[in-house]
């Protein structure tokens, strides 16, 4: 390796990684914060058959799911000035990466939420609890605990999507690397740099996942640790 | 305390019941005995409006005989949610299958209808729940949760979670078919004890050596029908109708 490759390669190193974590992290815990809130939603409003609301989350999942994510994103940066509507760059971003995950996310909150056993609503039914209340006592917290692999897993997806934002003049970690390669001609070099960093903070929130995992499992543990039959302690609720 | 009157009820264009009428006095004990399809389930579910009944009245009298007596008709296809859950909190249900509620623990499924349901104290909930897992015999298990526990364990939480409030009536839907069989004693036997304590009752089930020590009336269902009823006795050593002996003798073996 050339000294002026290393020469390069080091000094680009910060003007890559400051990007990502001052706009890349923030792009990425933004969106995942309107995917997570808008999902859940769109998935009440499904389970809870509410009407037209739920042909709307129906229609809403068809379109985000069935069109490519940088579409959205330049429909949104690019296409809604010319109907009046003028949003900045990082802003859009988050709109498009939110809206776009949500769709994901209901389908992630819908399937977990189905697969707690009807049982336990009638069981809650009966002890005196309503709809409202069996579901954010009852089946939520379950349900939660159920989605949240799949969902962390669509927060690591979201991470590396983000770069797509370079496409409508968000400053961010892959905008920067492209920056670099074209004012040094060292495409390779750079890109792979962007690639290792990337790769550094997917492995830190896989790291996080399995923390937070763990978390989840043994949170509202109390004394005892074995089971009746013996056993370690399995999963238990949050 | 609780009287069906022509209850009625198809899935589809199948007739799973067929004009069922059923009366359950104060402190009885009803088990409710059949072959597998015999709409046994599907009744106690459309009496705890668990399913809709396609026609049919029920009369439940509340607090029979105290201070607050008060008779209340509902119409078992047509009442409303609030009709319903009155109804529900003066009736205590357990399950096949437990239905315990898995994120929390015992205790916690114990007072979730108390705190959350009934809006009671959370500290007056908690005694009343430890009360209730005593009755079942469980204090030592009140915080493992359901996962930790045995079919047997989880049926006695749940028979606790049902008896927490104070219900004038519990019904019980097959509460031993879902266990080992080394198993089922414990529940029948918390069962038997509540049935000794005076608790009116409806059980459907299908140990027949319980139905004959716990129940003061037995309930014989085919066909969506009561094809016969009368004490335990009655039903087990001179059953009336062809039918009943036909499937006593198949379930009852020397």
């Amino acid at each position: 390796m050339s000294e002026r490759l290393v020469g390069i390669l080091l000094s680009s190193f910060t003007k890559i990684l400051i990007p990502g974590i001052k706009v890349t992290i923030p792009l990425t815990i933004l969106s995942f914060a309107v995917s997570l809130v808008l999902g859940l939603i769109l998935a009440l409003v499904q389970v809870m058959r509410i009407r037209v609301l739920k042909e709307i989350a129906f229609i809403y999942i068809w379109i985000f799911r069935g069109t490519p994510l940088i579409v959205q994103l330049f429909i949104i940066f690019f296409g809604l000035p010319g109907l009046g509507i003028m949003i900045d760059a990082f802003p859009a971003a988050v709109l498009a990466f939110g809206l776009n995950l949500a769709a994901y996310n209901a389908e992630v909150f819908r399937s977990a939420i189905e697969a707690i056993p009807a049982g336990q609503t009638e069981a809650a039914y009966m002890v005196g609890l309503n709809y409202p209340q069996t579901l954010f006592h009852i089946v939520l917290p379950q349900a939660f605990k159920i989605a949240f692999p799949s969902l962390f897993n669509n927060l690591i997806s979201l991470l590396k999507d983000t770069s797509l934002a370079s496409s409508i003049t968000v400053v961010e970690l892959f905008t920067s690397a492209q920056q670099i390669a074209a004012r040094t001609y060292e495409p390779f070099a750079l890109y792979c740099e962007a690639a290792l960093i990337y790769l550094v903070f997917s492995t830190l929130l896989t790291w996080l996942q399995g923390y937070l995992e763990s978390k989840l499992v043994w949170r509202s543990h109390d004394n005892t640790n074995v089971t009746a039959k013996g056993r370690k302690k399995p999963m238990v609720g949050i | 305390m609780l009287t069906v009157r022509n209850l009625n009820k198809s899935f589809g264009e199948t007739k799973v019941l067929q004009g069922i009428d059923l009366q359950v006095n104060k402190g009885e004990v009803v088990a409710v005995i059949g072959p597998s399809g015999s709409g046994k389930t599907t009744m106690l579910r459309c009496v705890s409006f668990l399913e809709k009944a396609d026609e049919g009245t029920l009369d439940f009298v509340c607090d029979e005989g105290g201070a607050d007596e008060k008779t209340e008709t509902y119409d078992l296809h047509r009442a409303s949610a609030h009709e319903i859950r009155q109804l529900r909190s003066h009736m205590g249900f357990v399950f096949q299958s437990f239905n315990l509620f898995r994120n929390k623990t015992a205790l916690g499924n114990v007072t979730e209808g108390l705190t959350v349901g009934h809006r009671m104290d959370k500290a007056l909930a908690r005694k009343k729940a430890e009360e209730c897992l005593a009755r079942v015999g469980l204090s030592e298990r009140a915080d493992y949760y359901p996962d930790e526990l045995s079919g047997g364990q989880q049926q006695r939480v749940a028979i606790a979670r049902a008896l927490a409030l104070e219900p004038d009536i519990i019904l019980l839907d097959e509460p031993t078919s879902a266990l080992d069989p080394e198993l089922t004693g414990e529940v029948l036997d918390t069962v038997l004890k509540l049935a000794k304590e005076g608790t009116t009752m409806l059980v459907v089930t299908h140990e027949m050596g319980f139905a004959r020590e716990a129940a003061d009336r037995i309930i014989f269902m085919e066909g969506g029908s009561v094809v016969e009823e009368g004490t335990p006795a009655q039903i087990f050593d001179s059953p009336k109708e062809e039918r009943t002996r036909e499937f006593l003798s198949g379930m009852i073996r020397p």
